[in-house]
């Protein structure tokens, strides 16, 4: 949280961020999730080279979302049991935009608590990331070299993009 | 507490489900059918118009620009009166008929029903897309877009531009309290009373206080807006979605468009009596909500756009399990009566 609001560049927040972020979420899991029937056909180096995509993905996500936040806070409710998960309630607090409230799952199976979904307003992120994946497979002939390519890209594109700025 | 971290990144994903909006959804809608209503109404009074004054030229002219296609009509004098009158009949039947040759092409070319998968996973992922309609839906929100990305989007950037961020918020605060009555008609329908209460003191308070109802006081007050609608209502009556339905309006479901239906019915504009400026006061009113909803979404789209590889699947699936998480989140307000101020 400190590091979300302190006034460092970007890419300074991003460097101390992304540990914290592979020690708390499980990124192979929710990736694994996402790619849904479609991680059963993948062959083991598309496996692996999916989850390194993936891994790049949502770092640039994060990313893109930390340098307009600041002045940010959380509000952590109550924790309810859903299914094998903890489900916390959670609101974002942000200066000069109305509150918004999420949940983010919790599993505690490998040992040590980390957060497999984030639910915002109803909709899961990695349910509406999954179909997303499969959809977008499913319509290129169910091929998931096409779904790496397609990550590629984006990666790409975000590449360049930052380095124009 | 660095998990909420990741929540940031969800912005993008998270965009689906706030980009329609149930309530937005139906004020967007009427203007569009508005819209397309007016461009057939004026569409024919135009080729009505069109043919009249080329009857008229046709007796007189055989050369010039329309010469040419009007000069069998001029040669064959005998039969004018025949001609004018056959034309008259033809013009629209061309224009009906071309419609349905439109309609039975585009329905011809290309199945309305999407194929029935026979892999058990891919049939696993077919029911819990719960979208038979799949390929009509696809080309409905191709035409979507292709509108907002021409129309609708540069409308709402150009609104965002010129309307300071104040005025917009008290648009806004109008736009929901003026939807307020049938946010309140789908509370009691649903059996809640202390929502229907809650949007009925709204409705009070922001009519009077408000100043017709530009400053919300009755959230400042303690009443903040919820959102309700049809769809919802009947889905609290343990009504199925049916199959999911791209709209001209936005993301919808056999249920929920005729929820939207039913909405129109609950707006207590459509009883007042004609006159008094309530056609323009209707007309100003949708418009402003399509485009006040639209830019509300502004960087929401955009982002899914650009980060969803298939943005069509995303907002499917962002639409419907927000949809089951509103009607849960009614049917789970068990909160007594009384305000907290009177226990």
């Amino acid at each position: 949280m400190a590091i979300v609001n302190s006034p460092l560049s970007l890419a300074d927040k991003k460097e101390k961020i992304m540990p914290l972020v592979s020690k708390n979420v499980d990124i192979d899991g929710i990736g694994r999730y996402c790619l849904g029937r479609f991680w059963k056909v993948a062959t083991p180096e598309q496996q692996k080279h999916y989850l390194v995509l993936f891994h790049q993905i949502l770092a640039n996500a994060i990313a893109d979302k930390l340098g307009d936040y600041r002045g940010v806070s959380f509000t952590i409710g109550n924790v309810t049991k859903s299914g094998d998960d903890d489900s916390v309630e959670a609101t974002l607090v942000r200066p000069q935009q109305p509150p918004a409230a999420m949940q983010w799952l919790v599993n505690s199976s490998s040992g040590s608590p980390k957060v497999v979904d984030v639910i915002g307003e109803g909709a899961s992120l990695r349910l509406t990331q999954r179909n997303d994946y499969s959809s977008f497979i499913a319509r290129n002939g169910g091929d998931v070299d096409t779904l790496l390519r397609a990550l590629q890209k984006q990666i790409d594109h975000h590449n360049a993009a930052s380095a124009q700025q | 507490m660095p998990p909420g971290t990741l929540s940031n990144a969800t912005g993008a994903f998270k965009a689906g489900k706030t980009v329609f909006d149930g309530c937005r959804a139906c004020r967007e809608a009427l203007p569009l059918q508005m819209a397309f209503l007016m461009l057939e109404r004026s569409g024919s009074l135009y080729m009505g118009g069109l043919g009249r004054m080329q009857h008229k030229v046709g007796a007189r002219m055989t050369s010039g620009r329309n010469g040419a296609w009007l000069r069998p009509c001029a040669q064959a004098r005998q039969n004018h009166e025949t001609r004018q009158g056959t034309r008259r009949g033809w013009r629209p039947t061309a224009g009906r008929l071309g419609l349905a040759m439109l309609l039975a092409s585009t329905t011809a070319c290309s199945a309305i029903k999407a194929p029935v998968p026979k892999d058990p996973d891919e049939l696993a992922e077919y029911k819990a897309a719960n979208d038979p309609y799949e390929p009509l839906n696809r080309k409905t929100y191709n035409m979507t877009m292709t509108f907002d990305k021409y129309a609708l989007r540069p409308v709402a950037k150009a609104y965002v531009w010129a309307v300071p961020r104040p005025v917009r918020n008290s648009l806004g605060n109008m736009i929901t309290t003026m939807n307020e009555p049938s946010v309140f008609f789908n509370d009691v329908g649903a059996g809640k009373p202390r929502r229907a209460g809650d949007s009925f003191v709204r409705w009070c308070i922001n009519m009077t206080a408000g100043l017709g109802g530009f400053i919300d006081v009755a959230k400042m007050a303690g009443y903040p807006h919820h959102a309700n609608d049809a769809g919802l209502t009947l889905a609290n009556w343990g009504i199925a979605s049916g199959p999911y339905l791209f709209l001209p309006m936005g993301p919808s479901s056999l249920r929920d468009g005729i929820g939207y239906g039913i909405d129109q019915g609950l707006s207590p504009w459509n009883y007042v009596p004609r006159g008094y400026g309530l056609i323009s006061f209707n007309w100003a009113y949708n418009m402003l909500g399509v485009i006040h909803g639209r830019s509300e979404h502004l960087d929401d789209l955009d982002a899914l756009q650009r980060d969803a590889l298939d943005p069509y699947a995303t907002i499917r699936s962002a639409y419907q399990q927000q949809r089951k998480a509103q009607a849960e989140a009614i049917r789970n307000d068990h909160r007594a009566t009384v305000p907290a101020w009177y226990q």
